[in-house]
């Protein structure tokens, strides 16, 4: 690489650093209004719940039965997967994703208290990671064979070019029933009860003109916790790399017009 | 070198600028989730207030010795539609619970109103109702709380004095309520 490429690759990573910090401290600022959103709403029960912005707690339940995930074959209420593939060498090799699928049928949420029906449509997932699997040269481990076999189901051959096995990664993440969630979404009108004497029968949580809809099977503590550390990552992190970058910027290249 | 310390100036201002309309859109926030939660409760209350006439009608006919206990529960529904003030429909409110509960607890001496199909539905509605006004309170009571910290809170503390919010009274739940029931056999 000569002289003059390294330094036009120094000087776009350095502006891609500016970027990065802005948009970063603004990144900040927004999960700031989620961290906040969620301390300012005190947990409902779903008995007690009423139209709109609400946080509820409870276990999952299925609603029209279970379905079986692609790779663990667990019974689910919810899963969600993302299969990743290496693409390219070298330096400019990335991992892309070339699945990626949630499921959208409906499930329950319980509290102890009564039943409330979740659309999970357009939620924000804040699940653990339930199982990881990966193939190629880093190795797959005793998994490899359910990662193949699910691939396969899924209609993605896990061979490429003569044979040799693709670079693959996946994260699959499931609520299973009896699972503690944990819910902050709008509860608007049920579409498929209605006019019931009991309010809350006539009322599901779904994703509706909420300006945050998260399902995560973390609590409502450990999810605070999870973005009180982003939040401070990306609110003092984003400005330190804008002015470090800039810094650097002015320094190798623009030092002769100060 | 300037350009990098005006930057970063930019970033401290952006960034006080931010904290400080957060925490202002904040205590608007919590003060309205604690206007919505009683709204929320009032609904139900007025559904449960629309029952006790078919209720009192009801239990007329059986109820010939409780005439005291019905004039009672009437004149605390009468007080809570024409109370004003939260504390004053508390305080209606608590009045009412603890008629109703008297009267379904002397109704078990009827066994010809224990009998009756509209008496025994009416029980159950209000029953209901019940329990979904004790989740609202707790919820109303759960919003009041998160208010009441943040206006104490520094810096909340500062806007919240300007914006005039002041200590919001929990919805409480009268002392004799919350005492051992004495029993005897």
């Amino acid at each position: 690489m000569s002289s003059s490429e390294s330094e036009d690759k120094l000087f776009f990573y350095l502006c891609l650093g500016i970027v990065f910090g802005i948009l970063g401290f603004f990144r900040g600022f927004k999960i700031r209004g989620k961290k906040k959103l969620i301390e300012n709403i005190p947990t409902s029960t779903v008995r007690g719940m009423a139209v709109g912005l609400v946080e509820v707690q409870g276990v999952a339940q299925p609603f029209q039965g279970t379905q079986k995930t692609p790779f663990s074959k667990v019974e689910s209420v919810f899963f969600h997967y993302k299969i990743e593939e290496h693409q390219g060498s070298g330096k400019s090799s990335q991992w892309v994703t070339i699945k990626e699928f949630a499921t959208p049928s409906w499930f329950l949420l319980e509290d102890g208290t009564v039943k409330v029906l979740i659309n999970p449509v357009g939620a924000e997932f804040y699940l653990a990671a339930d199982r990881k699997y990966q193939l190629g040269s880093w190795g797959g481990g005793a998994d490899t064979e359910v990662f193949e076999q699910g691939l396969i189901d899924l209609g993605i051959s896990p061979h490429g070019f003569l044979g040799f096995d693709k670079q693959l990664r996946c994260v699959e993440q499931y609520i299973c029933p009896g699972d503690a969630i944990y819910i902050m979404g709008e509860a608007s009108e049920n579409p498929l009860v209605q006019g019931s004497a009991t309010g809350f029968e006539n009322l599901c949580i779904q994703k509706g003109d909420a300006p945050f809809f998260c399902i995560s099977d973390e609590s409502e503590k450990e999810l605070l916790v999870s973005f009180c550390g982003k939040m401070y990552l990306y609110l003092y992190g984003g400005p330190v790399l804008t002015v470090a970058c800039l810094f650097i910027l002015i320094g190798h290249y623009f030092r002769h017009f100060f | 070198m300037e350009i990098v310390i005006s930057v970063a100036v930019l970033f401290v201002v952006l960034g006080l600028i931010g904290y400080f309309v957060g925490v202002y859109n904040g205590l608007i926030q919590v003060r309205n989730n604690m206007d919505k939660a009683w709204a929320n409760m009032d609904v139900l209350l007025k559904q449960r207030h629309d029952e006790l006439p078919k209720l009192i009608e009801t239990c007329k006919g059986y109820m010939k010795y409780e005439q005291t206990l019905l004039e009672k529960i009437t004149q605390a529904r009468t007080s809570f539609m024409n109370a004003t003030s939260i504390a004053e429909k508390t305080q209606a409110e608590n009045q009412l619970a603890a008629g109703l509960k008297t009267l379904f607890a002397v109704s078990e001496n009827y066994p010809d109103l224990k009998a009756n199909q509209n008496f025994l539905q009416l029980q159950n509605r209000i029953s209901g109702l019940e329990n979904e006004i004790a989740d609202r309170r707790e919820f109303f009571n759960d919003s009041v709380n998160i208010f009441n910290i943040r206006i104490q809170q520094l810096p909340d503390v500062f806007i919240a004095g300007s914006l005039g919010y002041t200590h919001r009274p929990l919805l409480e739940i009268p002392k004799e309520e919350t005492s051992d029931v004495k029993i005897q056999f």
